[in-house]
């Protein structure tokens, strides 16, 4: 608390500072130049004024590794500046981007893209298969890699400077939708000459936007990329991602103009800013789905019963009903609606029944109850009402739940070391396929051990990995459907809500794409 | 002062006996603080609701007859949950407040009484003590101790008996060289006596006073505690849990964070009438 409140008197004071040397500047400006520029928004007689868009987030941007990192707070940073050969759209249909078309073979085994003409990384060098060819390479090589390709990739070639083959040993089906991941960028070959650490400083991308000031534990801002591929854009000069960790505050700087849009508003904030007098929201359908984690590591959490007795012990309509205000809907099971093979319709899952979470919890090891704790993020106002909820539910069947509150870093830190009993977390699929969610929560060999959760079923782990091979179709929607339903009776998470995502922005704001993955695309912003 | 006699000393403390009359103040906050009691310890029995019982049914109402306060984000109802917090967070303040009161006070009466090392020894703690901010101190003691009443309880024992050690040490040091106490010495009393039943009653209510103010500061640290997440953890009610719930919609449902708020203001009212018609009293004296 102290280091935040003493960050907040620094950031205070710079502001001021900067505030004071601004002033200073623009009357110097006026004087001599005899032509007043405005501040913002519009354009002066000799050329553009700049343009900026200031956006509040919750977190600073740490990284801009696309290979490595998972989190949103580097992830929607990532993305700006890295562009993958295919992407989605607002309805995450997948869409070619880098690449102007891309073909399948039949038998599944090759893809081929062909590169869009006159593309130029942000230094000004043009792009070629070559560079391509090195991005994935590189990040098959990355032993730490957040989000691997996990097919089984045979060569990836350049047969010509336009074209990009990738070979594979055997059918994937995700694979298309994993190149429009954030993780699949291009990155210029062997990083324009620089070390891979002096590289990722100061990134060179493709993206809409580079790199132009990065406070680590503070703010990022963005530049226009000059070079950028889609003609005349991006239409903002600046992009500035200004951290304001507290929700109250960033909706009052939305109001006064301070910032031009908020990244996460809380829910309970949304209906506010849709009817505000200079604020309004922009909206899409979700592929994030808020659970509560269960360590299956843990003493307690590792007998099945007693999972199943907090799952069926859990009103879950009531936990979506008091925290998302009617912009969610029950999650019924991992994977969310908007995803195909979701069985969000047809699932049974474990829900609200006192008799049935009293018998599952006799049949467990700790038939008396026991004593454990629910780790939340302080300051999420939906995640410690969630707490509470559980809590009351837990205490009626004789086990009692601590509410432990740690910010944010802690709370990330703590789960990442599977340091945690239970927790409240979100999960969003970071491409639209049903392996995206599946494999990152449930794979006990992945990147994440199941979500931190150390679940493991070597079933499950079979069929999701047969999935991955099966072309779409009712052969890889009953394994899908299979999936889902043991993940709904073993309980290692219990999914609550599936969350519009929700946007909100000054009513000057046009063009702003939301994306279902949480992410936005500000090439098309401006400020009327 | 120097006409008194070692016995009449003794039986001079309050000032209604000489003024005839408390100051208004006094008499205001006793009353007011009296109505608080009153209704933290009825309405919880009183009322049909269950402060912890959620009803998501009822959730965000505004005040109305059968909700006076409202209900918060989890349905309940928060007039009922004000009372049933002010029973923990008063207790607490009280009962929080009880161990440094009387080690202060000691501490305070023998560094007065006799000065040279003990006066020193407290001297030096406390400035070292102070150094500290206070609620820096308050993160680290929970960090170690995990949050609750625990860390809240620690933190005022070390903190707390300052204020009262170095109020009634300068108390103590001025009458410590008046006649009476050599008189008293001369008749033969213990010093023990001499602390105890001809110092401590005069010292006694410039304490009281400064533990009525001292009361307030703990109350707010109590509350921040809770609204930073730091201090009385879920289910149990508290009235800075409570206003952090309602934070987050300040602007549209102003009932949640807003009339917890205002117990803790009647509370803070109630104990600054007390100290200062307690310190009127003594000046009048």
């Amino acid at each position: 608390m102290t280091t935040k409140n003493l960050k907040k008197g620094l950031r205070g004071a710079l502001a001021a500072g900067i505030a004071a040397v601004l002033a200073l500047s623009l009357a110097a400006c006026s004087q001599t130049g005899g032509q007043t520029t405005s501040a913002t928004g519009e354009s002066g007689a000799n050329g553009q004024s700049q343009t900026t868009f200031t956006y509040a987030r919750s977190a600073a941007v740490t990284s801009f590794n696309l290979w490595t990192e998972i989190t949103s707070n580097n992830a929607f940073a990532i993305d700006k500046v890295f562009e993958p050969l295919v992407s989605f759209d607002k309805d995450g249909k997948i869409i070619d981007w880098l690449a102007k078309s891309h073909k399948i073979s039949d038998d599944g085994l090759t893809y081929t893209f062909t590169l869009r003409d006159g593309l130029k990384f942000s230094d000004g060098t043009d792009v070629t298969a070559a560079d391509a060819v090195f991005s994935i390479k590189q990040h098959q090589a990355e032993k730490d890699a957040a989000l691997p390709l996990t097919a089984d990739i045979a060569s990836v070639d350049a047969p010509d400077d336009k074209t990009v083959e990738i070979k594979l040993n055997s059918a994937y089906t995700p694979l298309l939708a994993e190149l429009a991941n954030f993780s699949n960028g291009i990155v210029p070959k062997d990083f324009g000459g620089k070390s891979e650490s002096a590289f990722f400083k100061n990134p060179v991308g493709t993206g809409p936007f580079v790199v132009s000031k990065w406070d680590k534990s503070g703010d990022l801002t963005f530049a226009k990329n000059k070079n950028y591929w889609q003609q005349g854009k991006p239409g903002i000069d600046k992009l500035v991602y200004k951290v304001v960790e507290d929700g109250t505050q960033a909706v009052n700087q939305l109001k006064t103009g301070e910032v031009d849009g908020i990244e996460s508003p809380a829910l309970e904030n949304i209906d506010e800013l849709a009817d505000g007098a200079d604020t309004k929201i922009e909206t899409t359908g979700s592929w994030v789905t808020d659970e509560l984690f269960f360590n299956t590591a843990d003493e307690h959490f590792s007998d099945v019963h007693v999972r199943r007795a907090l799952a069926y012990a859990l009103n879950r309509d009531d936990v979506t009903k008091a925290v998302t205000f009617g912009h969610a809907v029950t999650a019924n099971t991992v994977l969310p609606k908007a995803i195909r093979y979701s069985t969000q319709d047809s699932i049974k899952p474990l829900n609200n029944d006192q008799a049935k979470a009293k018998s599952e919890l006799e049949q467990s090891k700790y038939p008396q109850g026991f004593s454990a704790k629910i780790l939340v993020p302080s300051g999420n106002n939906a995640y410690q009402q969630t707490a509470q909820l559980l809590q009351s539910a837990a205490a009626k069947i004789g086990v009692k739940l601590d509410i432990d509150s740690v910010d944010m870093a802690t709370f990330r830190s703590r789960f990442k070391a599977f340091d945690y009993q239970i927790m409240i977390n979100s999960a969003q699929a970071d491409y639209p396929d049903a392996d995206s969610i599946i494999d990152f929560q449930a794979d006990p060999d992945g990147f994440s051990k199941s979500y931190w959760t150390s679940y493991s079923n070597d079933e499950v782990t079979k069929e999701l990995k047969q999935a991955q091979v099966t072309p779409d179709g009712d052969e890889r929607a009953a394994l899908y459907e299979k999936i889902q339903q043991t993940l709904a009776d073993e309980v290692p998470y219990i999914p609550l809500y599936s969350s519009d995502i929700v946007k909100a922005v000054r009513k000057n704001v046009n063009g702003l794409e939301v994306l279902p993955n949480d992410s936005v695309r500000f090439q098309d912003v401006t400020l009327g | 002062m120097t006409t008194r006699t070692a016995s009449s000393a003794s039986s001079a403390v309050p000032a209604r006996d000489r003024a005839g009359r408390p100051p208004r103040t006094l008499v205001a906050g006793l009353v007011l603080l009296a109505l608080i009691v009153l209704a933290v310890a009825l309405i919880p029995i009183l009322s049909p609701y269950d402060p912890i019982a959620e009803d998501i049914a009822a959730m965000l109402q505004p005040p109305s007859p059968v909700h006076p306060f409202g209900t918060d984000q989890l349905g309940r109802d928060i007039l009922t949950r004000v009372a049933a917090a002010g029973r923990i967070d008063l207790a607490l303040m009280v009962g929080v407040e009880a161990a440094p009161f009387v080690i202060g006070t000691a501490a305070g009466l023998v560094a007065g009484f006799y000065g040279g090392w003990p006066d020193r020894v407290i001297t030096l703690l406390s400035d070292a003590l102070i150094a500290f901010p206070f609620y820096l101190l308050v993160a680290v003691v929970a960090f170690v101790t995990g949050t609750g009443m625990k860390g809240i309880f620690l933190t005022f024992l070390i903190m707390g008996w300052i204020i009262f050690a170095r109020t009634v040490k300068g108390a103590t040091a001025s009458l410590a060289s008046a006649e009476w106490v050599e008189s008293a010495r001369v008749m033969g009393f213990s010093d023990w006596s001499i602390l105890t039943r001809q110092m401590l009653p005069n010292v006694l209510s410039q304490a009281v006073a400064v533990l009525v103010s001292d009361m307030v500061a703990l109350l707010v640290a109590i509350v921040t505690l809770g609204y930073l997440g730091l201090g009385i953890a879920p289910p149990t009610p508290d009235w800075g849990t409570m206003i952090a719930d309602g934070q987050s919609f300040l602007a549209t449902r102003w009932w949640v964070s807003t009339l917890p708020g205002c117990a803790v203001v009647l509370v803070g009212i109630a104990l600054a009438l007390i100290g200062d018609g307690l310190n009127d009293a003594r000046r009048d004296a």
